[in-house]
């Protein structure tokens, strides 16, 4: 690590969110969260842009939102920090953050007196409130508020204490099209593209106006982030001329880089990664409320790397160096949120995801020097931010996946890791939306740059069809890929045969499309800047969970919460009444489809207000289809995905599975019983409570209850793929939620599985329930593997592991490990080194980790088995272990 | 071997038919066996990532025992009442025998501070009815008669991770050869199955035994506790000659990792370590592993009812186990290695 990066690293300041016992399984008191005192609000953002928006009330949304970042990128204060190479900032300060008014600022304006107090000075509270009273009623918050039936505003006021946890949270992902359309061209590139095709836009189009200011707007935009960046050449330089030596060498090569990207397709690496954070800073952070990055680094980075390498210009070491400046200023970035989503976002994390490795568009190893660059950068500088995504497959260097291991041994919990083959199968799926008939419900189309091309050959050819099957496929394209063409009979044939002889279907360019893919925000997966999938083109405003366990105790109690006794879920029949397992899960079933039916119905009023409101025209600019179209990606036309987030589906399994078991095959307990006891949180129902909790759990390679989770997931998956969002497009369950379990749990009484009151649900939707694992670590990854990812997507799996594995020769075996994982085609994995935390832990409430094992040659043991003396040698073993890998690091 | 003979053991397990190689094939499956524990993921029981099986019952007597609960050739109850007991009394209700002693807890600051038990072992006879009562896992079952069908089941459940890393099946225990015929039906049904097995053996047991398993073992884990046998025979209850003469029998005829668990004051000193050397020098063998002692099964004890026979205190000084690989290696046990 160099000194300048030792030095900004060491004055980072952490925007997350201290989330007060979060990670405390079986506590109810109410999570506390607060922003660092440290950490300051910053009003200028929130000032230019709304005195931006105060002149330009009455014209189109698209070019009022442009003009906004055109003012505040021309206006802001720019500061370069000292010894820094990569720059470019994102509020007037390093320790503050900025606010986004026109998007919401009620939960900001009540808390500015309260969580956020100690966080902005009187001046600021007073120019907030001031800013604030602008955009109240005239913001997405307020129209939504506004516009939102009462039954639904009832639904979301009460969020708390019902089985969704609807939220104010636009997620809007966008995956830049960095590689193959913003390097080649520059933005000066694209302003000629523009300019092109506006002039080419014909007055009788009948979307000739949307398209022109989507157009004007696209430019300005461009324009504005090439003065952006121009500024901070212009700065540099005044700084080189106050400054001498090296500091004035670095300052000189600050000025050329930023004077030359993002206008101009950079030339070598350092200007490809400064420009990689430029259009991210100002698409995700500065434009918007965005997480997400999405980007391929190593992949993108490669010919730049390549080249400067060949001309001598640069070796690994600096590279590695340049990429830890990056990480830093990543990490720099952060987001104020409502208190209670902050709990969701696992403190305030922008998930900025990086991949590595995975494939190129032939299938070949795409790893390459950089990986482990981007790697070696992660050990180093240890920021929380970005995340770094290793994409694993079989072909994968294996110096890489060591790599990978030395990593994860720091106990950050980095690399994540992906299963690339089923993640690939998955997304060509999705790119494909299958054309024929049999397999599938969508005609769609593969390939969205052939779509435009191949508009007029495709008319020609269905106008000759008759005119009953024309009509229909008339409307399909003009609706694709959003409503798509169901396919069959005389017109799904006719489609199958267009589709084939323009290109239209094919797989091929499909498949390179999907090997393009890259987990996006937190580890949803997008195709770079294609068609694209989690939330990718477009945002996700009410970021909704589904709590599974909440749905389950909503059975028992036929839909009315029981702390208040009110009726909020589905009303149906009194359990005790069922013959069958399979009307019990019928009601379960309703259940969810009752919540989901009411997320989806708010989703729908928020989505189309965000679609009209809050265009996105310098994030469409950097996305070749957006342009080729002339569409804002926030509009119809880009596919993407509307998910629901789920939580506790493992509890649930467990839940569903004691039902089974004990009431309906062994018949030992009354459903009665079971619901009193439920009801006292086992007071006095202790034999029954060890009954439930001696039925088999997940995570133990047992496949009764591996086999409910997989019945019930692919049933919830159907039940939430049958509603539509605002486009037509199926939602999708997703399973990846990672933070904000123990929300979940506390809201929950006593459950069948053997929970008790306020106890938190499993940290993962597929992570065994803690301390109910007790077969060790291939037992639970054999458990997740019965569940297909191909149908229920996504579902993350965490596993703790003693840093013992991963030293000396035990990590040949932690990699025969992984690729054993690689075999049962599970999607996604992330490992947590042990602390010596979660021991004491042990220590002191042993029922919570009967999991975990102590290895020895010939030796037989729980931890928790162990006598007191020997539990805090083994802690301090676990200390010096992650100490030995931390110094060498 | 007296609480052995008492169990019926010998009896229902004679050595005769061991050798003959076809056996009821067909009826591997049904042969029962005594276990404490199947342990998946094991990384330290010989190569790759195993499933070790834990059989029960030990003819050594070896002080530092860490697993105790493996010595005894029958089932046992493991009485855990200092963490988990909940006082109901329901054990006591259901013991024939009023073996569960129940005393007042003495505490100063209340009048009632609850109760604390303990097992009489020689009241109990193991009807294992206080077991079945207990809510709350305080007591438990140690040992269990499964089938080598029930067992190769959880076995091949690993099976994709034996074969990315070259593990497979441990036999460990207690001593597996004290079994002989479930032994040799498991080790046989694994190599039906194409499954790497591996016995982990004190190396005491009768040559015919030793024979009848040799063409299903993929690799011995043989340990050596100490060469002088009287020392052996005073320690841990039975003379090393056997276990030598087995050692050199197998030398040559399939893998082996000879295992010597260093234990603090026994075999830690440069003398006894190349007594072992001189004496396993000329043998073939792959590698020797050092153990380093440790105490982490002292809790067992208690559990059981038994005192942990060396003391808390005992532990190894962390740089024996380099000086004890330092003086393999002199004394030409060049690949010697620590299992940590």
């Amino acid at each position: 690590m160099g000194v300048a990066v030792k030095q900004l690293n060491a004055s980072r300041i952490t925007k997350a969110v201290q989330i007060k016992d979060a990670e405390r399984p079986s506590v109810s008191m109410p999570v506390e969260v607060k922003l660092d005192p440290n950490v300051r609000i910053c009003t200028e953002r929130a000032e230019l842009v709304t005195e931006s928006y105060r002149m330009t009330e009455g014209e189109p949304w698209v070019i009022r939102r442009a003009k906004a970042l055109d003012h505040l990128l021309r206006n802001m204060t720019i500061y370069i920090l000292e010894g820094e190479q990569i720059v470019g900032n994102y509020a007037s300060t390093p320790d503050s953050l900025p606010t986004y008014p026109e998007i919401s600022c009620r939960w900001l304006d009540e808390e500015l007196e309260g969580a956020f107090r100690e966080n902005i000075d009187e001046a600021g509270r007073a120019r907030l409130r001031e800013i604030h009273s602008f955009w109240y009623e005239r913001n997405v918050e307020g129209r939504i508020l506004a516009t939102l039936p009462d039954d639904l505003r009832v639904f979301i006021e009460k969020s708390k204490s019902t089985a969704m946890f609807t939220i104010f949270w636009p997620l809007g992902c966008f995956t830049l099209d960095l590689r193959h359309w913003v390097f080649p061209r520059g933005l000066r590139g694209i302003v000629e593209e523009i300019g092109r095709l506006r002039g080419e836009l014909r007055a009788d189009d009948p979307e000739y106006g949307e398209k022109k200011d989507f157009y004007d707007a696209a430019e300005i935009c461009c324009e504005a982030a090439i003065a952006f960046a121009r500024r901070y050449a212009e700065l540099a330089r005044k700084k080189a001329a106050s400054a001498r030596g090296k500091v004035r060498e670095d300052c000189l090569r600050v000025a050329e880089v930023c004077s030359r990207v993002p206008e101009n397709p950079p030339r070598t690496f350092h200007e490809a990664l400064q420009a990689v954070f430029f259009c991210h800073l100002i698409s995700a952070q500065i434009d918007w409320y965005s997480v997400g990055l999405g980007q391929r680094l190593d992949q993108l980075l490669w010919p730049y790397y390549e080249a400067d390498k060949e001309a001598g210009n640069i070796d690994y070491d600096r590279a590695v160096e340049l990429l830890e400046f990056l990480w830093i200023k990543l990490d720099d970035l952060g987001q104020i949120n409502p208190v209670t989503t902050s709990i969701y976002q696992a403190g305030g994390t922008k998930f900025q995801n990086i991949s590595i490795g995975g494939v190129d568009e032939h299938g070949n190893d795409a790893s390459n020097e950089l990986s482990l660059a981007v790697l070696d950068a992660t050990i180093d500088v240890r920021t929380p931010q970005p995340s770094i995504c290793l994409l694993f497959h079989e072909k994968m260097d294996p110096r890489l996946l060591d790599k990978a291991i030395e990593c994860i041994a720091t106990g950050q919990g980095q690399p994540a890791i992906f299963n690339n083959d089923v993640c690939v199968k998955w997304h060509l799926d999705k790119a494909l939306e299958i054309l024929y008939p049999e397999s599938g419900v969508h005609i769609g189309v593969p390939c969205l740059g052939l779509v435009q091309k191949a508009d007029r050959v495709v008319r020609r050819m269905i106008a000759r069809l008759p005119r009953r099957v024309r009509q229909r496929i008339e409307l399909s394209i003009d609706e694709w890929p959003n409503a798509v063409y169901t396919g069959g009979g005389a017109v799904g044939d006719a489609l199958r045969k267009v589709a084939k002889k323009t290109g239209f279907w094919d797989a091929e360019k499909g498949m390179a499309i999907a090997r393009g893919w890259a987990p996006t925000a937190c580890v949803g997966g997008g195709l770079q800047g294609r068609v694209t999938i989690q939330g990718t083109l477009t945002s996700i405003l009410i970021f909704t969970v589904l709590d599974f366990v909440k749905c389950f105790e909503y059975v028992m109690y036929q839909g009315v919460e029981p702390e208040t006794g009110e009726l909020v879920g589905a009303p149906t029949p009194d359990p005790r009444t069922f013959k069958t397992y399979e009307e019990f899960l019928e009601a379960f079933m309703r259940q969810i489809e009752f919540q989901v039916d009411r997320a989806n119905r708010a989703y729908q009023v928020a989505e189309k207000i965000y679609e009209e409101q809050m265009p996105r025209p310098f994030a469409s600019a950097c996305t070749e289809t957006c342009v080729r179209r002339g569409r804002d990606g926030m509009r119809k036309g880009d596919a993407s995905i509307s998910e629901i987030f789920s939580m506790g589906s493992v509890n649930a399994a467990e839940c569903l599975a004691a039902v089974k078991r004990l009431v309906f095959e062994e018949k030992s307990v009354t459903m009665d019983e079971l619901i009193a006891a439920c009801a006292a949180n086992w007071e006095g129902y202790e034999d029954l409570h060890r009954k439930c909790l001696e039925v088999p759990k997940f995570g133990n390679d047992d496949d009764y209850v591996d086999g409910i989770l997989a019945e019930f997931y692919r049933k919830a998956q159907a039940v939430v793929h049958s509603h539509r969002d605002h486009w037509g497009n199926g939602l999708q369950l997703e399973s990846s939620l990672a933070a904000g379990y123990y929300v979940g749990g506390l809201v929950c009484g006593a459950t069948p599985d053997g929970r008790v009151k306020g106890e938190t649900v499993s940290d993962g939707q597929l992570s065994p329930m803690h301390g109910r694992d007790v077969k060790g670590p291939t037992a639970v990854l054999k458990s997740c593997s019965k569940v297909d990812p191909h149908k229920t997507w996504n579902q993350l799996c965490n596993q703790k592991i003693n840093p013992a594995f991963l030293k000396g020769e035990n990590r040949k075996l932690f990699a025969d490990y992984l690729r054993t994982w690689l075999k049962f085609g599970n999607w996604h994995v992330q490992f947590n080194c042990q602390s010596a935390e979660e021991l004491r832990d042990a220590v002191a409430h042993p029922e919570r980790h009967k999991d975990l094992i102590v290895r020895v040659a010939g030796y037989s043991a729980y931890f928790i088995d162990l006598a007191p003396g020997l539990q805090q040698d083994i802690i301090a073993r676990t200390e010096q272990d992650l100490s030995e890998f931390a110094s060498r690091a | 071997m007296t609480a052995l003979g008492k169990m019926g053991w010998r009896r229902n397990n004679s050595f005769k038919g061991l050798s003959g190689r076809s056996g009821r094939r067909g009826g591997d499956d049904v042969v029962e066996g005594l276990v404490f524990n199947i342990q998946k993921f094991s990384i330290h029981d010989g190569p790759g990532i195993r499933t070790t099986v834990f059989l029960k019952g030990c003819p050594l007597r070896c002080p530092w025992c860490s697993n105790p609960e493996s010595i005894n050739p029958f089932p046992e109850v493991l009485a855990k009442f200092e963490n988990l007991c909940l006082d109901c009394g329901r054990c006591n209700e259901v013991c024939p025998r009023e073996a569960i002693v129940v005393t007042k807890k003495d505490r100063a600051d209340v009048d009632d501070g609850g109760h604390m038990r303990s097992i009489d072992r020689d009241l109990c006879e193991r009807c294992m009815k206080c077991v079945e009562v207990c809510p709350s896992g305080a007591l438990s079952k140690v040992g269990e008669v499964r089938t080598v069908g029930e067992i190769m089941g959880l076995v091949e459940q690993d099976r994709l991770f034996y074969e990315t890393s070259g593990g497979g099946i441990t036999l460990s225990g207690g001593e597996p050869l004290l079994q002989p015929h479930f032994t040799l039906a498991l080790l046989r049904e694994a190599k039906r199955r194409s499954i790497h097995t591996a016995v982990d053996t004190s190396g005491h047991a009768p040559r015919e035994v030793l024979e009848g398993v040799l063409p299903y073992v993929d690799l011995v884990l043989f340990d050596i506790k100490h060469a002088d046998p009287v020392i052996h025979r005073d320690t841990v209850g039975v003379d090393n000659l056997l276990i030598f003469n087995n050692l050199e029998y197998l030398s040559g005829k399939t893998r082996i990792w000879i295992r010597v668990p260093l234990i603090p004051g026994f075999n830690d000193d440069k003398a006894g370590i190349c007594a072992i050397a001189e004496k396993i020098r000329r043998l073939c063998f792959d590698k020797l592993c050092i153990l380093p002692y440790h105490n982490w099964g002292s809790g067992k004890y208690a559990a059981l009812g038994r005192s942990y026979p060396l003391s808390e205190k005992d532990e190894t000084n962390p740089a024996c186990p380099c000086l004890a690989q330092a003086l393999f290696r002199a004394a030409g046990v060049q690949d010697c290695e620590i299992v940590r």
